[in-house]
């Protein structure tokens, strides 16, 4: 526009999108005129003109108004429902619906609800829709209360076998590392630890969608198959023995065709013991075996059968070593 | 257009997961830019923070329900008009162009001298008054656009109007100031 006025072109140039030669342009066409360049600087101080705020002193009030508050009721919430999962371990099943009724959950507006199994226990938790999830020892489920009907998520640290009420209209979703699950049937288990290096999700009824989190890689995984996701985000499948997988929620402590390092956090976190090994080539021997309702001290005896090792306990801590052999 | 602010890829997600850190880098990040749209409805700053506060305390109760949008920006200052025109008598704030009528911005008082010498700041707010004088709606198309730096996609979204509509107010602010200031052709 040497002197034609191109309002689009004045645009791009106020707007920053014009390009090197357009921004010449405008300035060969401004220079031509003091009606021009006056207009033109006119809409700059326009467009540059700013209010000022003082950013930190409005965080620290909006913080008070809406970050620290959740915390401190977190905190609450949390404290409160520690007291509540030691009175009710022994029946081990925690009717959240039934807590949330109660005056002291009353308050827990828009917080996070957080429910672990203890190390040594399992934990069935009953949500408010009535979704089961039995929590392997050691493991932790979060979610928002209010929980929302028809946002049915929540976010799951560790092993848990999930029997989602389904209703097609409200998808129920699972989070656990760089995994989201969405439940498209009823059963199922996640198991994701943080130590471990991959996910795993197996299907028992109906169907899940596993999809990795910040990609649109997703696989739908059938009853009696199971997805692996890695760190990395990706993804196999295959059929399994689903019961090797859900057993945990009947009291069974499955140690099926693993290394005994492999083995390891999981009898750790079943027995709510430390275990250590003295010398670590012990760690490569192969067991499979499977426990139901076994003390600590049967599961030890028969390692120590079957891995030709000698076991001591003492209290929460177990040692185990290379068997002596007998003069 | 896709959320270009560098926030972390992440941040909607733990925004919806209560993540405290990511609804405070979303706060530091928009809160000045908000302000300077919201000052456009409001009287005072005051009144403008106020309203941009609110928005955010409504998003952190409302987090679970943070819908993911494709633009975080224009989402935001979606949710800012919408609040401002809650707040005030909704025809008042954003007054249009006067249909079948030519509006022409307000030349300035003494246009001539006045643009002789542009240069001088003191002269600045009589120039100024040629764009405050355009409509409301105008005005602040204007700003997304040449503040914010928007879209017109995104502009039409954020005031609920067409793309044409956007363009439409873009080329009678312009038109209308060339005439005020008497830039000839």
């Amino acid at each position: 526009m040497p002197d034609e006025f191109d309002w689009q072109l004045l645009d791009r140039f106020l707007a920053g999108d014009a390009s090197p030669a357009e921004v010449d342009q405008v300035r060969a066409w401004m220079s031509a005129s003091p009606e021009r360049r006056a207009m033109v600087e006119a809409l700059r101080r326009d467009a540059d003109s700013r209010v000022h705020v003082d950013v930190n002193a409005a965080w620290q009030h909006l913080a008070g108004r809406t970050v620290r508050r959740s915390r401190a009721e977190w905190w609450r919430n949390a404290g409160w429902l520690a007291a509540a999962a030691v009175v009710l371990i022994v029946g081990s099943t925690v009717s959240l619906r039934m807590l949330r009724k109660s005056g002291a959950a009353q308050q827990l507006s828009n917080s996070w609800q957080e429910t672990a199994a203890p190390l040594g226990r399992r934990l069935t938790v009953t949500l408010p829709d009535s979704s089961t999830v039995v929590l392997n020892a050691g493991s932790s489920l979060r979610y928002l209360l209010p929980f929302d009907p028809a946002e049915r998520e929540v976010v799951l640290r560790g092993e848990g076998y999930f029997t989602v009420r389904h209703d097609a209209a409200r998808p129920f979703r699972v989070r656990a590392n760089n995994v989201n699950v969405q439940d498209i049937g009823t059963r199922f288990v996640v198991r994701a630890y943080d130590a471990a290096p991959t996910t795993i999700v197996v299907v028992v009824e109906g169907a899940v969608g596993v999809a990795v989190a910040d990609t649109r890689d997703t696989v739908v995984v059938k009853p009696g198959s199971l997805a692996r996701v890695t760190a990395n985000g990706a993804i196999t499948t295959g059929t399994v023995d689903t019961e090797r997988f859900t057993g945990f929620a009947d009291g069974l402590l499955v140690l099926g065709n693993l290394t005994l390092a492999e083995a390891l956090p999981t009898i750790e976190r079943w027995y709510d013991v430390k275990i250590r090994l003295t010398d670590s080539s012990l760690g490569r021997r192969q067991l499979s075996a499977n426990f139901r309702d076994e003390p600590l001290a049967g599961v030890l005896d028969a390692l120590s059968l079957a891995l030709d090792v000698d076991t001591r306990t003492d209290g929460r801590d177990v040692t185990i070593s290379p068997r002596k052999q007998p003069k | 257009m896709e959320s270009d602010d560098h926030l972390p890829l992440d941040l909607d997600d733990r925004l919806r997961r209560g993540d405290p850190a990511a609804f405070e880098m979303l706060f530091r990040t928009y809160y000045q830019p908000l302000c300077g749209f919201a000052a456009r409805y409001a009287d005072s700053i005051a009144v403008a923070e106020e309203l941009v506060q609110d928005v955010f305390a409504r998003i952190w109760i409302e987090r679970a329900r943070w819908p993911l949008p494709r633009n975080r920006k224009a989402y935001l200052f979606t949710a800012v008009r919408n609040r401002a025109l809650n707040a005030g008598r909704r025809q008042q704030l954003e007054l249009d162009w006067v249909d079948g009528e030519l509006h022409d911005a307000d030349p300035p008082a003494t246009a001539e001298s006045a643009i002789a010498r542009h240069d001088d700041p003191a002269v600045h707010a009589e120039l100024d008054r040629a764009i405050t004088s355009l409509p409301q709606r105008c005005r602040l198309v204007m700003h997304l656009r040449w503040r914010e730096g928007m879209s017109y996609a995104d502009i039409a979204d954020v005031m609920g109007i067409s793309v044409k509509g956007v363009e439409n107010q873009l080329s009678r602010g312009l038109r209308a100031l060339r005439r005020a200031f008497g830039v000839e052709s």
